[in-house]
């Protein structure tokens, strides 16, 4: 039975999760207190999972003997912390100083962490405290056995000073920022494989329906039943390389070549459509075979040929050049375009897991990030190697680069 | 009488099926890849009865804004062309993805007494496309 993630839930962890672990963290580093607050509906609702580690034998005390009193205290802070954000601490029913910390994703109020519940160093701060304490015990109307034990108990809480307490929530806000910007990059990267999904579905949804037109000649309907195959393909090669779901590598002898012109086959109606020609320069079998793992190498060329397609200028006179240069020691692939260009300082960074290049990104062109990391992780599987170079061609207006990728992999 | 559609698309290459119907039934359609080749274009844009837009295109050209959608951008840019130099400007047909609708929500209210805006969302049948690019000019002409 497969471990694999089944949801993007698990594959990418929602703000929710991230939350949570930072308030565990802040608990677990700081040693105070720390409830985290979730935002349901127009509610806050308590996330339980070890929502009174760390109180103090006080706060257990009083959350035992006033539970609703306690509960309704803090909520009502995290309630004031996501409409006003303040940023001083303030003190509880009991007098304990406590600091709340909105976490507000992409402008939306999702959580508040409430921590400290502590006494502070300041002896004037501190009569304050012990005068609401005494307040809050009379109202509640504890036994006299209650209120002796609860004060007692209040006179161990250790103080804390104030600067910390202000030093902390610092942090706490830089996490929360943090966790902002992942929630972005996780957002924009839903997005963008949802783009890269959606469009290669759109082709099929309108080419299956159009099939159906009682004028089509039998040689167009053979013609768009090929672009929904090869649109079919195309999807699944996107879906295989963002979830890398293939199976394990299954190593045989086999040619390269066949491969290619596969991936130049379900390619060629984009590349069509943009004015891209593709020549490939392989030529004629039979040819050398090496030890590969059919699927996973076939996948490699899907990316590496649609990549030249997608990010191929439309405005220069321009072609992909996809060839293939065996020698005794192995073979030597080059897939080049004229297009979107590859700074140098990215030459090694393009091949990470979400990396986007610079110069796609001033395009607003989308893409998944993901292909060229599978790229690698299958060429090196194969001991292999690829390495990219980009040229800039400034004699054209179109700002054209030239894009070389260079994969080797040895022979077997 | 020819009806001229300015389509405003990057995905031409992958997504061109969808404007087959519309192809059939004699409408000219107008590519227009990035927001540079629409503004190079804009008499041509201007001049058609009916403009098809993806909200989110690429620059292709200098840098010009932080919002990724480029397209409602290029909307604005050719709506004030068009006031300045006193032409009317074509009903305009939004395609874009579910994700993408409180973006086109705000800007149809943003232009709601000013341009005649309406929305598909992706992925669209051509005949469901074809239906209401037929009714959007026929509401046009008779309107």
């Amino acid at each position: 039975m497969s471990n694999r993630p089944t949801s993007f839930a698990e594959v990418l962890p929602p703000h929710a999760t991230l939350s949570r672990a930072a308030t565990k963290l802040f608990r677990v580093t700081t040693g105070l207190p720390a409830v985290l607050y979730t935002v349901s509906g127009s509610d806050l609702v308590v996330d339980s999972e070890n929502s009174t580690v760390n109180f103090t034998n006080h706060c257990l005390e009083m959350m035992r003997l006033a539970p609703q009193k306690c509960h309704s205290c803090h909520k009502e802070r995290a309630r004031q912390a996501l409409a006003v954000n303040p940023n001083e601490p303030s003190r509880c029913h009991a007098g304990l100083w406590n600091q709340a910390v909105p976490i507000v994703i992409d402008g939306k109020p999702q959580a508040v962490i409430l921590y400290g519940q502590m006494r502070l160093e300041s002896d004037c701060v501190n009569d304050e405290s012990v005068r609401q304490h005494e307040r809050s015990l009379r109202d509640l109307a504890f036994s006299d056995e209650d209120m002796r034990r609860l004060e007692q108990l209040y006179l161990t809480v250790q103080p804390f000073q104030e600067a910390r307490l202000h030093e902390l929530n610092t942090t706490l806000l830089e996490l929360v920022g943090a966790l902002n910007l992942e929630d972005a990059r996780v957002q924009h990267a839903i997005a963008r494989v949802v783009h890269c999904l959606s469009t290669q579905m759109q082709a099929i949804i309108a080419h299956a329906e159009n099939m159906q037109h009682p004028t089509l000649q039998p040689s167009e309907v053979r013609r768009m039943g090929n672009d929904v195959l090869n649109q079919a393909l195309a999807l699944d090669a996107t879906i295989q390389t963002l979830g890398n779901f293939l199976e394990e590598y299954d190593f045989e002898l086999q040619p390269i070549e066949p491969l290619l012109i596969k991936a130049k086959e379900i390619y060629a109606s984009e590349a069509n459509r943009m004015g891209v020609k593709i020549n490939l320069v392989v030529g004629a079998p039979p040819w050398p075979s090496y030890r590969i793992s059919k699927t996973h190498m076939q996948h490699a060329m899907y990316n590496l040929v649609h990549n030249a397609v997608k990010y191929s200028f439309r405005s220069t006179d321009r072609y992909i050049q996809i060839e293939s240069r065996h020698n005794d020691s192995g073979v030597s692939l080059q897939i080049s375009n004229y297009g979107i260009g590859i700074l140098p300082e990215e030459y090694e960074m393009i091949f990470r897991d979400g990396y986007q290049g610079e110069l796609t990104r001033g395009e607003n062109r989308t893409g998944s990030g993901k292909g060229l990391s599978f790229v690698r992780s299958v060429v090196e599987a194969h001991t292999g190697s690829i390495a990219v170079d980009s040229k800039p061609m400034p004699s054209d207006r179109s700002r054209p680069h030239l894009n070389r990728f260079t994969l080797w992999l040895p022979r077997a | 009488m020819i009806v001229r559609i300015a389509w405003i698309e990057d995905d031409t290459p992958i997504i061109d099926p969808v404007v087959f119907l519309i192809e059939r039934a004699g409408y000219q359609v107008h590519r227009y890849v990035s927001f540079a080749d629409a503004i190079g274009n804009k008499d041509a844009i201007l001049g058609s009865d009916l403009i098809l837009l993806d909200i989110i295109i690429p620059n292709d050209g200098p840098a010009l804004s932080a919002t990724p959608y480029l397209g409602l951008v290029l909307v604005e840019e050719l709506y004030s062309v068009s006031i300045k130099e006193g032409r009317s400007f074509p009903p305009v047909l939004i395609l874009s993805a579910v994700s993408r609708e409180r973006v086109v929500r705000d800007f149809k209210d943003k232009y709601s007494d000013k341009i005649k805006l309406q929305h598909l969302r992706k992925p669209v049948l051509p005949s469901i496309l074809k239906e209401r690019v037929d009714q959007i000019l026929a509401d046009a002409k008779g309107g």
